[in-house]
């Protein structure tokens, strides 16, 4: 019985607000304001408003829920200056940066059990880790970002990008803003502990998520005034099953607690709930994209009154 | 007992064992026939079944879903065929769905979904009220199993497309609103609305400007559409040509404190001041933060920065909303 009650409560609390949301209407009070004063602000360039920068943060295959928050954005025309992104945020963020659209971005989570990219982290077996005590080299990573942003340059994107590694001997954070790309965001995403570190610049590179696991002060070091953060949110639930899975909670936990305190830097946050979604199963990019497209459409309208509100003096010069 | 576990087995099929769900489910179960070949006697009152779904029928029509309900207890119990049953859920179903009873009507849709999975009226009738209650990723494939059997049917396509509108799947939605506009020939006012606003939404100009066109067709003496085409002219940037159809808009609802602000906003971000602070109404207490703020920036513009500052202190004083925020900010950056 008390069930029932509880499902018609649910039902009717929830009928109500759909009736609300689902009224086609006219603009009201703040609405006026932000869609107008909206379509003026993201007309104008930088520096006649704040820059915006994206922080798009790691989490392995959770990391496409930051496709589903483009998505979100592009619909909102929500001007993007200045990308940064850690480890998965590297990945979306440099193809994001390259001029890639958000529908080609897609793509790659609806394609990732074709990818092979699956296969690195399937492919990794305990026993010859340590048999063969050598870390190994993430073939189909490697590949899948040598193909897509092999040819490019930072200097060569359409949007300015940085993106973060660790030096494994100092446990410096090292932000990349020039040079080859590819190899900029194949350190970024180089899992400590089961891929060998990379060797580049006179450093030996791993994931970025260690140490900074939402690139905030990346994306104001480009130029961003106002920065907006799309954070994978959650930790799996579940316990782990070997060392991998070990290592990798070790590292999701990790991250959450850099996250809840890197967040504070953000001037907005995005958190699209992904828990469910294991840090190494690419077959659940979709499900992890829609998530990023639910929670972010959630929060736009929030988002871009936060960016009105920051940029109403500016605005207001540049009319 | 033998009976009771039968049934108990069957129902758990169909519920999926979700225990909660069962208990919910339990008056239905008293409802729920067994087919009528496990019967000695199954069949022989289907006339008597039959004229009890005449009735069900009638009452049905006047609206009186209490004897509906009523009678098909008494129905259920005469163990009719198959045929029979099937038109006395979607009476009993519909009655609950009309009156809100929508936890009812769940179950009697999904009892029926699961025994009569061919009828998409109980898939399309359980996918409406998913969509209206917020369940919209349960929604989604029940619509789209209505659509793969009728891609015609104009609710579904607007359900689908409301669903993933709600999800956040805009271009999708587009997909949907599109068909189910042209179906009914553009000749739904509200789904136009819509269908408008969602293409407001996404900045699809070209798109909301046709819907518009459409709306301004089927019905010239609503402001809503004049609305649009001024949001379209706006969103390109062009507030001359918006200016225009805010007036449009506005002469056809006079007394919308809201399309006045509209228009006084989009004179001033036209530039002409004095035409903003003219098209401000009279002060009214709901739109005190927005009337203020909007006379504060064209005073600024107009060089009458102390006055303006005052503007903006008010309207920030006023209550925790954005407007407010935004006037704080305005004066922070006015110091």
């Amino acid at each position: 019985m008390l069930n029932k009650v509880i499902l018609f409560v649910l039902l009717m609390a929830s009928a109500v607000f759909t009736i609300q949301a689902q009224e086609p209407g006219l603009l009201k009070g703040d609405e006026i304001l932000r869609e107008l004063m909206w379509d003026k602000l993201v007309r104008l360039k930088p520096p006649a408003r704040p820059g915006v920068g994206l922080a798009l943060s790691g989490g392995g295959a959770r990391g496409f829920a930051h496709a589903g928050v483009l998505e979100a954005l592009d619909y909102a025309a929500f001007p993007v200056d200045y990308v940064s992104g850690t480890s998965m945020g590297s990945v979306v963020g440099g193809l994001y940066s390259s001029g890639m659209s958000v529908p080609d971005i897609w793509k790659f989570a609806n394609e990732t059990s074709t990818l092979k990219v699956s296969r690195d982290f399937r492919g990794i077996k305990v026993l010859s880790l340590l048999l063969t005590n050598r870390l190994l080299t993430p073939t189909y990573i490697s590949q899948f970002i040598e193909k897509n942003l092999g040819s490019l340059t930072f200097e060569k994107l359409k949007k300015p990008f940085a993106c973060v590694a660790m030096d494994f001997r100092t446990g410096e954070k090292i932000i990349f803003n020039d040079g080859p790309l590819a190899i900029a965001v194949r350190a970024s995403v180089n899992l400590p502990g089961i891929f060998a570190p990379l060797e580049y610049r006179h450093r030996y590179l791993v994931d970025g998520g260690v140490v900074d696991f939402i690139p905030v002060d990346a994306a104001r070091l480009l130029g961003a005034d106002w920065v907006l953060a799309s954070v994978t949110g959650g930790v799996s639930k579940e316990l782990p099953e070997n060392v991998l899975t070990s290592l990798l909670q070790v590292i999701d936990i990790r991250g959450s607690m850099l996250a809840s305190n890197e967040e504070k830097e953000a001037d907005f946050v995005i958190k699209p709930e992904v828990g469910e979604v294991k840090m190494a199963d690419f077959e659940q990019c979709q499900k992890a994209g829609e998530a990023g497209l639910l929670e972010a459409t959630k929060r736009v309208d929030s988002a871009r009154e936060s960016y009105l509100i920051f940029s109403a003096p500016s605005l207001l010069e540049a009319l | 007992m033998i009976l009771d576990n039968f049934r108990q087995r069957r129902t758990r099929l169909l519920f999926g064992g979700k225990s909660s769900i069962l208990k919910i489910a339990f008056p239905f179960l008293l409802l729920y026939p067994l087919n009528a070949s496990a019967f000695l006697f199954g069949g022989v009152s289907d006339k008597k079944a039959e004229d009890m779904l005449g009735v069900m029928s009638v009452n049905f029509e006047n609206g009186d879903c209490r004897a509906v309900a009523a009678i098909s207890q008494d129905l259920f119990r005469e163990k009719p065929s198959s045929a029979i049953r099937e038109k006395a859920y979607s009476y009993l179903g519909r009655c609950y769905e009309t009156q809100g009873n929508y936890d009812k009507a769940i179950m009697v849709y999904k009892l029926a979904h699961g025994l009569y999975p061919e009828n998409d009226l109980f898939s399309g009738r359980l996918a409406s009220i998913y969509l209206k209650t917020g369940f919209y990723d349960i929604a989604i494939p029940l619509f789209e199993k209505v659509l793969k059997g009728r891609s015609y049917d104009i609710e579904a396509n607007a359900g689908l497309a409301r669903c993933y509108a709600f999800r956040g799947f805009l271009s999708k939605a587009k997909i949907y609103y599109s068909r189910a506009a042209i179906l009914c020939d553009f000749g739904d006012l509200g789904l136009l609305k819509e269908y408008a606003s969602q293409m407001l939404r996404i900045r699809d100009w070209d798109e909301a400007g046709l819907i518009a066109g459409y709306g301004i067709k089927l019905a010239p003496g609503e402001a809503y559409f004049y609305e649009v085409m001024a949001r379209i002219a706006a969103g390109r940037g062009d507030y001359k040509v918006s200016a225009g159809h805010m007036r449009s808009a506005i002469r056809r609802d006079p007394e919308s404190a809201d399309l006045a602000l509209e228009l006084a906003l989009v004179e001033f971000l036209a530039g002409d001041y004095d035409a903003a602070l003219g098209a401000i109404p009279a002060a009214g207490t709901r739109h005190r933060a927005l009337s203020l703020l909007i006379r504060g920036m064209a005073l600024h513009k107009k060089g009458e920065r102390v006055r303006a500052l005052e503007h903006f202190k008010e309207a920030s004083d006023h209550g925790d909303s954005f407007i407010s925020a935004f006037a704080a900010s305005l004066m922070m950056g006015s110091h």
